[in-house]
């Protein structure tokens, strides 16, 4: 910096620019200070300069967190490890405040519920139609979580060990060798809705509900199975499928799913639904035949006359699920839109199954007249 | 092809725009603490201020969801958002402080001790306001300088490096250290004026 300094000093006219920050950190010689100095004073140029240097120089010198990630660099560092040149790995080793916020992000409370205040703006935005159904399926959830739950032995459980005691009778099929099961079920979902005898219980504008729920449901008995004359609706069919399990699932956990998939009077109204029943008296019939589920399912598809599948894939995960969930096209065999959820602890497998028609809704149905 | 993650992202978005409360909860889940990482990264905040943050942004989510482009990733979607609802916040409190200022005295407590003191709160707040959004715009200049002049004066104010240690790391002399890392505090400068100046045009 000598030479720099000499420069100006020799020559009023050169401006000491690049002199300016270690000027104002006070890092040059008494002697080169005061060369600067004067410079400054008789150079309105350099004096604005340095006005302008000063406040970002006090940050960058006082203000580490300048220097920290971003948020989003952080979160790709925490999820996916992503850091390609180490500058995140290295910079959270030596900042206090980053390594906090790491430490909080994998071992904080994790929050799984919604809060109140987004469950309403959610129900804003998005109105429920039937307090009947939800407070049925609330019930119907319960009852499996409950289910779930006593496998374990504890809400957070050991699902493996658990079902490796179950003695109940099984209802799987098939004995096939592709290590995937088809859930099969004697649920039908054309019997009265239980919800409707639950809400009864239930109080005041309840029973209301409960009452519309009930014509609702004897007029979808008179139509089910007799569309108006002219119009085609699909037929559509869900099959729970269970991959990698040792032990078979218990028949009250397969039916129990199978309930959770009632589908709702709207979806009723565009869709002629195959009930789960139907599929377990159309598999029984196969059993000799020895075929894996594949086949098994696509004669079920072809003989039936379905047009859409709701699979269900359900996977083990070392204790808790896997739900791969997908709207097959059944004439062809042609996925139209699929869902992974990974780790769902046994107790929201349920929940998760509850919500797979939502599928439906980016499924452009196509028709082919009769 | 999408990859599995994108395909995942996609439909989980397309289950939260249908009303999924189980798609959100899913979501919330996922993202909840990288927005309350922004919040309280932006705002200085903690507590039940971040927490009254972190949902406005989940809110603004559900509607602003419907223009996700999926050939973004859905986390820097969900930042995005999380930071325009941060500078809201910001320009809201400002705006509040700067409405408080201008009340009449004949409004306030007839105590002038209690006068002194809640516009000296006042103005205390509002310094720390601007001083995060100067720091803001400081580390925002950062990200945009080039990668050398970010290393430079990370090695210098960071690790607070002398320049003959700078020198050496780098592989120049001394003096050279000194002049590039002053190049790098002037572009810097530069860079954050322009910040300042598209800032207040807002």
């Amino acid at each position: 910096m000598e030479q720099e300094v000499k420069k100006v000093d020799d020559n009023p006219n050169m401006h000491p620019n690049d002199l300016l920050p270690s000027y104002l950190e006070g890092s040059l010689s008494a002697d080169e200070q005061d060369v600067v100095r004067r410079h400054i004073q008789q150079c309105q140029e350099c004096s604005t300069e340095l006005d302008s240097l000063a406040p970002v120089l006090k940050i960058l010198s006082t203000e580490k967190e300048v220097f920290c990630p971003e948020p989003l660099a952080l979160y790709e560092f925490i999820e996916n490890g992503f850091d390609p040149d180490g500058t995140v790995a290295s910079h959270v080793d030596r900042c206090a405040l980053c390594r906090s916020e790491v430490a909080f992000y994998k071992e904080g409370p994790k929050r799984d519920l919604l809060p109140s205040q987004i469950k309403e703006a959610l129900n804003r935005a998005y109105p429920k139609t039937s307090i009947a159904r939800d407070s049925g399926f609330k019930k119907v959830l319960a009852r499996i979580r409950d289910r779930l739950s006593s496998l374990s032995g504890f809400r957070g459980f050991a699902l493996g060990a658990a079902l490796a005691a179950i003695l109940a009778v099984v209802l799987i099929y098939p004995q096939g060798s592709d290590n995937t099961f088809i859930g099969v079920s004697g649920v039908d979902w054309e019997d009265d809705i239980p919800v409707a005898k639950s809400v009864l219980s239930e109080s005041g504008s309840d029973k209301k509900n409960a009452a519309e729920g009930i014509a609702d449901s004897i007029l979808r008995k008179k139509t089910q199975g007799s569309p108006d004359p002219g119009m085609v609706n699909p037929k559509v069919a869900a099959v729970v499928l269970f991959n990698g399990f040792k032990k078979p699932f218990p028949e009250s956990i397969v039916a129990d799913l199978y309930e959770a998939l009632r589908p709702d009077h709207k979806l009723n109204k565009q869709f002629v639904f195959i009930p789960p029943l139907q599929l377990k008296n159309f598999l029984d019939k196969l059993r000799d035949e020895n075929l894996s589920s594949t086949k098994a399912l696509t004669k079920f598809y072809k003989e039936s006359s379905i047009t859409f599948a709701l699979v269900l894939n359900v996977e083990n995960q070392e204790g808790k699920f896997g739900l791969k969930t997908a709207v097959i096209d059944a004439r062809n065999g042609k996925i139209l839109v699929e869902s992974f959820k990974n780790d769902i602890p046994g107790t929201e497998l349920a929940s998760a199954v509850e919500n797979s028609w939502s599928l439906f809704e980016n499924v452009k149905v196509e028709l082919q007249p009769d | 092809m999408a990859s599995i993650d994108e395909t995942r992202d996609v439909t989980l978005v397309g289950q939260c725009l249908s009303g999924s409360e189980h798609a959100w909860s899913e979501f919330y889940s996922r993202f909840e603490r990288l927005i309350r990482m922004v919040v309280g990264r932006r705002l200085h905040i903690s507590g039940d201020d971040a927490e009254d943050v972190v949902h406005d942004v989940f809110i603004s989510l559900m509607s602003a969801l419907k223009n996700y482009d999926p050939s973004y990733s859905l986390q820097n979607f969900v930042c995005t958002i999380a930071e325009r609802i941060c500078v809201d916040h910001y320009r809201f409190s400002k705006a509040v402080k700067r409405n408080a200022d201008t009340q009449s005295l004949d409004d306030e407590d007839s105590d002038l001790e209690n006068r002194v003191i809640k516009y000296s709160s006042q103005i205390l707040q509002e310094d720390a306001l601007i001083h995060a959004q100067e720091s803001e715009m400081v580390k925002l200049s950062l990200r945009l300088i080039n990668t050398r002049c970010r290393e430079l004066l990370r090695l210098r104010y960071y690790d607070e490096a002398p320049y003959s240690m700078i020198g050496q790391i780098q592989g120049i002399t001394e003096n050279t250290a000194t002049v590039q890392t002053a190049r790098c505090i002037r572009e810097l400068r530069k860079i954050h004026q322009e910040l300042v100046k598209s800032w207040n045009k807002k």
